[in-house]
């Protein structure tokens, strides 16, 4: 209920909207069986591609729907609590006289069934989508913040400890010193291209989820340059590094959009499998074949040359990942508007059937972006093993690739906004580490993030909602 | 011989919140509600079993905590997909991603205690000199009597009856549904939330039964095994059943090799489940190109009454 507007309407106007439901109710009946028939028809007739989103379509068909308010659509308050749309022209019809199953009648648009026509409705309030709404506002992200802050608070609470301390000190953690700042930028870098990598996918409704097995393949194959090339210069050994962590990264995103594409399997399944079985063989490599023999059995790799590390910036530990991470957005950021490329992406996640229909390869669309998503979370992997561990170790990310789910939907796939939930995801990090301190779990962070993500989707469909006074 | 009767043996055992799991699932999806939550209820069922059940010494108790957190998950989950009309597949992650960390946040005291007794199990002494049935049967637990009841109970639920029809029709095509004269809103509600309370008992199983100790993160990614197992199982229980003993056994597989003593590392024999599930998906769509996957034809999309269609 974040955004309430009252829409008077007038009494008058409620009572003959009253008395023309009644009539157009005779008739929906019959309409929504054919309708129902229609469904089934659709459904069954959809191409392969809309079937595997027809989740993410829904999302945009309610969308189209708020945007044609003016097709002679009249929305209507009923008792019942649900919103009635009843086309003018079946209501003319009915005005004239009794007419059968009229064609006019919107299929489906069965209004609400036993809702009393003469007596008054049960509330004088009642919500509704606003059929005028432009999706939800700026603050959403915002507000959605702060009631996830607000939930976690009352566990932290029941956890008997103070809610405003605990806050307090992972903000002054977070974002209060020079080293908490750098250290807060230090875990933007992975999640900003993880978050770019995901959102690229989301935009076409493919849900990669898959960005922890990436980031991981896109570290290993980094490393592997300097297991099996251990004396390049500088300027060779970053690039080589640079190109196996994309190649991984994008080779493992691939074998989620290869089943999905070719297989139709669901690439939820597949690449959160994928991030088991690159932990698997992380853990493999750190205590198998490359551990590092002089380490004391720590499960990790030998520490790094300076010719196979990132530059860093001064003395801190702000790499040079971050110039990546930037330079990706700003390119993604242009791509998307002024290319061709761009245009399709933008088309295909707008309207898939529409899409097709203009020509636009969807599969091969699937996989390149695939390969990108992927090849962003290599970069990812690869600059957090040059930049900040130096060595591949166990337990090399603590769920960037998890974490960059909410990063992208926060930001709404969008750029910039990019940028300013990375850095306030990086902080949430920083400060749950900060808090352990005080006896909390740092597993905090990530209670804080589910809760935001669930506010932000709860805020987004709610905003749509408008409250009307129906008496 | 012995080898596969204890292979079967540590199926069920390890299948059994599998099941669990897949049932709930399937209610879920049959109504046509995506439940990609199934993670993170597994996750808060354990984890409020494992508290209850440590604080009190009482199974009933765990149990009926774990039900009513899962509950009030699945309330949650109905709330954002049905009455505010979410993205299923987002507000499943979302689910899942809450589940994980309150779990871990919740779970960190009691992380690595055993449980102080274990579930009582159904002893049928009369099985115990018959060669297969015994070794299979003659002591399993509660849990795992009470998961074929279930599984059965639901086939012929949803298969037999005039409510399972209902249900079915929902899913299908709520708008037809709805003109049946089916309350299409409220029973979603009732069968997300029933569904999200079989996925949390799954992991109360998991917890009590399975591996007793908590452990952050303990599921480790049987939630989406699950997932997958619906689809396998074409939204069938008793598919459900025989799919889920499948994965159990993939699942303990690798531990048995191990047992076995074998020369590939364990990391690997720990993928096979993992990897069998990618194979299996791809194999069944490449069977199935072109045909219905027999999923609910209206799975995932809102049901608002008065939409245009």
């Amino acid at each position: 209920m974040s955004k309430l507007k009252f829409i008077a309407v007038g009494a008058s106007a409620a009572g003959a909207a009253l008395a023309q439901r009644q009539a157009a109710m005779q008739e929906d009946r019959s309409g929504a069986l054919t309708g129902g028939a229609d469904l089934a028809e659709r459904r069954q007739g959809m191409p392969e591609y809309t079937r595997g989103v027809s989740t993410g379509g829904s999302a945009s068909e309610q969308r189209q729907q708020e945007k044609q308010p003016a097709r002679s659509a009249q929305m209507l308050a009923s008792a019942g609590g649900d919103i009635v749309y009843i086309p003018a022209a079946p209501i003319k019809a009915a005005s004239a006289g009794r007419s059968a199953g009229s064609a006019e009648a919107a299929p489906g648009s069965s209004s609400s069934a036993g809702a009393p026509g003469t007596d008054k409705p049960r509330f004088p309030f009642r919500l509704e989508i606003d059929p005028a709404g432009k999706g939800s506002p700026w603050w959403t992200p915002v507000v959605s913040i702060f009631m996830g802050l607000l939930i976690c608070a009352v566990f932290i609470g029941a956890n008997g400890m103070n809610p405003v301390t605990v806050y307090a000190k992972m903000f002054r953690g977070a974002f209060g010193t020079e080293f908490g700042l750098a250290e807060t930028l230090v875990k933007a870098i992975p999640l900003l291209l993880c978050g770019l990598g995901v959102s690229i996918a989301y935009r076409i409704s493919v849900w990669n989820i898959g960005a922890e097995g990436q980031f991981l393949a896109g570290a290993m194959g980094a490393t592997a340059v300097t297991i099996y090339a251990p004396g390049l210069p500088l300027w060779l050994s970053i690039p080589y590094m640079l190109a196996a962590g994309i190649a991984a990264g994008a080779f493992w995103g691939l074998l989620t959009a290869i089943p999905r594409t070719y297989f139709q399997v669901n690439e939820l399944i597949t690449s959160l499998m994928l991030n088991y079985i690159a932990l698997l063989g992380l853990n493999y490599v750190v205590f198998g074949p490359w551990k590092d023999p002089k380490g004391f059995n720590f499960p990790g790799t030998p520490m790094f040359g300076d010719n196979q590390s990132l530059p860093v910036l001064g003395d801190s530990r702000l790499h040079l990942g971050l110039l990546f991470a930037v330079g990706a957005v700003i390119l993604y950021a242009v791509m998307i508007r002024y290319t061709r490329w761009g245009y399709e992406l933008r088309l295909i996640g707008a309207n898939p059937d529409a899409a097709r229909g203009a020509g636009i390869n969807i599969r091969r669309h699937i996989l390149i972006v695939m390969g990108i998503s992927g090849g962003l979370a290599g970069i990812a992997g690869m600059a957090e093993v040059s930049g900040v561990a130096h060595r591949l170790m166990y337990g090399i990310s603590p769920g960037y690739g998890y974490t960059a789910i909410i990063v992208a939907w926060l930001a709404k796939l969008h750029p910039a906004g990019l940028l300013v939930t990375s850095f306030f995801f990086g902080g949430l990090i920083v400060g749950g580490y900060s808090v352990q301190t005080i006896g909390m779990p740092s597993s905090i962070s990530s209670m804080i993030q589910g809760a935001i993500l669930f506010c932000l989707i709860a805020g987004d469909m709610a905003a749509k909602f408008r409250v009307r006074r129906t008496a | 011989m012995d080898f596969l009767i204890m292979l079967l043996a540590a199926a069920i055992a390890s299948g059994t919140p599998l099941l669990i799991a897949t049932l709930g699932g399937i209610l879920n999806e049959r109504a046509g509600i995506i439940q990609l939550g199934t993670e993170g209820i597994m996750l808060m069922g354990a984890v409020t079993s494992c508290l209850l059940y440590l604080r009190t010494g009482s199974l009933g108790l765990a149990l009926l905590a774990a039900a009513g957190v899962s509950a009030a998950l699945g309330l949650i989950h109905a709330f954002m997909t049905v009455s505010l009309r979410a993205n299923h597949i987002v507000t499943g992650l979302a689910m899942t991603l809450f589940g994980t960390g309150l779990s871990a946040y919740l779970g960190k005291p009691v992380s690595g205690q055993p449980m102080p007794a274990p579930v009582p199990k159904v002893n049928l002494d009369f099985l115990d000199g018959v060669p297969v049935l015994g070794e299979l049967f003659a002591h399993l637990d509660v849990f795992t009597w009470a998961s074929f009841a279930l599984a059965v109970l639901l086939h012929l639920l949803i298969h037999r009856t005039s409510w399972g029809l209902h249900l079915r029709a929902m899913g299908d095509n709520p708008a037809t549904a709805d003109v049946m004269g089916i309350r299409v809103q409220l029973s979603r509600y009732l069968y997300v939330t029933a569904g999200a309370i079989l996925i949390g008992l799954a992991g109360a199983d998991l917890l009590l039964v399975y591996s007793p100790v908590w452990n952050e993160g303990m599921t480790a990614g049987r939630g989406w095994i699950a997932v997958a197992l619906i689809i396998f199982a074409r939204w069938n229980p008793l598919r459900a059943l025989l799919c889920a003993y499948f994965f159990g056994a993939l699942d303990s597989l690798g531990f048995r090799i191990q047992l076995e003593g074998t020369a590939i590392p364990s990391y690997f024999l720990k993928m096979i489940p993992y990897v069998v599930t990618i194979l299996v998906l791809m194999y069944l769509g490449w069977r199935n190109r072109g045909k219905p996957s027999g999923s609910p034809e209206a799975l995932g999309s809102p049901y608002i009454r008065e939409q245009r269609l």
